[in-house]
Parts: C-alpha cells; sequence; structure tokens
C-alpha cells in the first residue's frame, strides 16, 4: 500500500487500452459500451477529431491525416470519464484524484465492458500515466531539497536557467514495459511560487506481450512501479507539502 | 577507440498526435512543413522523450491535460487570444466538456471579431462563488455597432455551450487593446 497524500499534486490520471489491429471494431462498439457503461457514466458527449500520422523513411516524411469520432462518457460529477475511439479505451480522473481505490474500479468496469462488447485480439498498448502539477512556494527553490528527479547542471554551465525539461524512460518486465518519467516548469500565475509538471507514464513496450485476460492485472503492476518512481522522485519537504496522511 | 552507433531509420511511424477540431487546426498542420507547422511540432515534442528513439515508440496518451494545452495554444497562435494559461487550464480540467466548447467560441468570436483584441481568463465573482470564463473584445474604438456585433457572436457560439457544466461569456470592458 502507497503513502496518501490529503493534498495530492495529480491533474489527471489515465489508464489506456489500445487494440490491435486485429480486434473487429465497427461503428457500433462505442454505443453498445455505452450502454454497458451509462449508470456510471451517463453523460455522453461526441467529438470529432483529427489524427495525423507522420512516417520517415530514409528519403521522405510522409504524412496521412484521418479523421476519426471519440466518444466521451461522463460521470456525473464529470471528474472521471471514459474515452471511446477506434481500437482505443481510455479511462481518465481528473482532479481532486479519488485514490487507486477510487479510480481502479472505475478501470475494471470499463474495460470489463470492452471484453463483454469485442473480441480483443491482442493488446498493441496499455498505458498508466499520471500528470502531476506541483507547486513550490518559494521563487526559485533548490530543487534538490524538494525533488530527487532533477537536471544535473555541471559547476562550469551557467547558474542562472530560465527553463528545462528532462526525462528518463526506466525499463521494466525485462524490457516488456517502460515507464517514461519527465519534469518541465510551467509558468506560474501566482507570485512567489514555482510550479513544475511532473509526468510519470508507465506502459507497455511491446505490443501483444500482455494477452487481454492479463491487462488487469498489468494495470496493477503498473501502478505500484508507477507508485514508487513517484515517492523515488520526491523528498520529504514535498511530502510535507502534499500533507502526507498516516 | 570509440564506437559511433548510427540509430536505425525507422519507417514506423515516428509521431502521432490528435487534434479535436480539423477546422481550428487545418492551417497549422498542412502537409508540408511551413514555419509554423514545424514549430508546433517541435513545441509538442517536448512532451515525448522517444521522439528520436529508433523502434517504434507508443505515442502520446489521449490526456485531456494535454488536449487543453493543445487547445489553448491554438487560441494564442491561430486567434491571437491571450490567454491566462494557469487559470484557465485549471478551469478547463475542472469543466472538461467545455474544452471543445471554448475551441469552438473563440473561433466563432474571431470570424465575428477580426479587428478585436480577445483575452481569455477565468471570472470570479465573488458574491455568489461562481467562476466561469470571460472573452473580453476590446476594440480601439467604441462604436454604437460593437454591442450589438458582440450580441451577434454571442447567438453564433450558444449552440456549443448548451448543456455544458462550465460557462463562457464573451464581452467588453471598454478598454483599450493592450499594444
Amino acid at each position: 500500500m502507497g503513502r496518501k497524500y490529503a493534498n495530492p499534486p495529480i491533474i489527471e490520471a489515465i489508464c489506456e487500452f489500445r487494440l490491435s489491429p486485429q480486434t473487429q471494431w465497427d461503428l457500433t462498439v462505442p454505443g453498445l459500451l455505452y450502454e454497458r457503461l451509462k449508470q456510471e457514466f451517463p453523460h455522453k458527449e461526441q467529438r470529432v477529431l483529427q489524427e495525423v500520422e507522420l512516417t520517415q523513411s530514409p528519403e521522405v516524411i510522409q504524412q496521412q491525416i484521418r479523421t476519426g469520432e471519440r466518444l466521451l462518457f461522463f460521470t456525473e460529477g464529470k471528474r472521471m470519464l471514459v474515452q471511446v475511439g477506434t481500437r482505443l479505451l481510455a479511462v481518465h480522473a481528473l482532479a481532486p484524484y479519488p485514490n487507486w481505490e477510487g479510480f481502479k474500479p472505475r478501470i475494471e468496469t470499463s474495460f470489463k465492458s470492452l471484453q463483454d462488447t469485442v473480441e480483443i485480439h491482442g493488446l498493441e498498448r496499455i498505458l498508466l500515466h499520471y500528470i502531476n502539477r506541483v507547486k513550490i512556494p518559494t521563487q526559485c527553490p533548490k530543487l534538490n531539497e524538494y525533488l530527487e528527479f532533477y537536471p544535473f547542471i555541471g559547476s562550469r554551465l551557467p547558474t542562472d536557467t530560465t527553463s528545462f525539461l528532462m526525462g528518463v524512460e526506466f525499463s521494466y518486465a525485462d524490457g516488456r514495459d517502460r515507464c517514461r518519467v519527465q519534469l518541465a516548469p510551467t509558468p506560474s500565475s501566482e507570485e512567489g511560487k514555482t510550479v513544475f509538471i511532473l509526468e510519470l507514464e508507465y506502459f507497455l513496450a511491446h505490443a501483444g506481450r500482455v494477452a487481454a485476460t492479463d491487462a488487469l492485472a498489468w494495470v496493477e503492476e503498473a501502478h505500484s512501479r508507477v507508485e514508487e518512481v513517484f515517492e523515488g522522485c520526491i523528498t520529504d519537504n514535498l511530502r510535507r507539502l502534499f500533507e502526507e496522511v498516516k | 577507440m570509440h564506437a559511433i552507433v548510427v540509430p536505425e531509420v525507422s519507417v514506423e511511424p515516428y509521431r502521432v498526435w490528435f487534434l479535436r477540431d480539423i477546422r481550428s487546426f487545418t492551417h497549422t498542420i498542412e502537409p508540408k512543413f511551413g514555419s509554423q507547422a514545424q514549430s508546433r511540432f517541435l513545441d509538442q515534442a517536448i512532451f515525448t522523450l522517444s521522439t528520436f528513439a529508433p523502434e517504434r515508440r507508443p505515442d502520446t496518451s489521449s490526456s485531456l491535460f494535454r488536449e487543453a494545452l493543445l487547445h489553448l495554444r491554438a487560441a494564442r497562435v491561430e486567434y491571437d487570444v491571450e490567454v491566462d494559461a494557469e487559470e484557465v487550464l485549471e478551469y478547463l480540467l475542472r469543466f472538461p466538456d467545455m474544452l471543445e466548447a471554448v475551441n469552438q467560441v473563440i473561433r466563432t468570436v474571431r470570424e465575428h471579431l477580426p479587428e478585436a483584441q480577445l483575452e481569455l481568463v477565468v471570472y470570479h465573482d465573488p458574491e455568489i462563488e461562481d467562476e466561469y470564463l470571460v472573452l473580453y473584445a476590446r476594440f480601439s474604438q467604441y462604436t454604437s455597432a460593437v454591442m450589438e456585433r458582440i450580441r451577434a457572436a454571442r447567438r453564433a457560439y450558444s449552440p456549443y455551450i448548451r448543456d455544458k457544466s462550465g460557462w463562457i461569456l464573451l464581452t467588453t470592458d471598454f478598454r483599450q487593446p493592450r499594444k
């Protein structure tokens, strides 16, 4: 069981399943899914979107533009939602984060409903993504006092930094999974405060390596890893700001 | 002796992203690498560490936060709207069904008021502890027609915000546009 915070920095958590191209999908699937999910996610919204795919080869870069539709099913308070696109199911939790015990059942319900609706022939990708907005109540904080994941800047480099972007990918499960961690400052309108976006994305790096029947177990494991990495990124000073609940 | 490792050039898609409003983004992502498209691409690429990795990479997630960032960037770049980014972003994540609507409202208002200076802020109403988005339109000259044009723009965008959990209001504070 991980630590719990009264004031968690999570602004969005996403659990996403992308199905293999071999999975049969037609226009009726989102509607059937809504029928199964409408008790928990009664508010439906439809959006048109455009996907742009760039393909690079040694000679040329090709661009393909596709138009698609997404259906969004919101909970009553619109703090959680399910997005359904072609061979895509994503479950989102927005701030205030309901903690894992609140988020996980929605993921399970949604994925099981998907399994009941379509025959899944492989998962191309699974992802658990947490976006944290870390607010530090000082203008120019010493990063090492709050974070254990920050850029190292050598002594021969300038000390006045205006911005940075830092990212690392960690390998898990013999390379099957990866956890991408990114940190970057973001503008703050509150005087005397510094804000960072800390993103943690744990994803299946190799398509088809997890069966649909094991997907929810994978998500549980992913959550444990993300929790470890998150705790590894922060210091007790931040834990105090997040108001750890003992 | 150092080995030089040349990454394999992949034919797999190296970048996929989705955009919610075809009309509003068409100019920025048309199939050529104009200066605007390139800068947007690079801008967004900062969120993707794996952009240059040689093997196939997973694309970005369907995060609403990222989507809201894209919308606000579009508001600034495409429609020349000043945005209080932090507050508006927070508002959009509190009322996520407004994400698409705000994009449509801004596009509609820009079509109706091409010369106005637009600013998008979160308005905090202290009397009823309410908050909503306000899109201020400022003009160098306030003729009698200005309010009628604002009302016409409101009528045009009203279908987009029907039944939404949040609210956006186009108005003017009769100030001069900032230089």
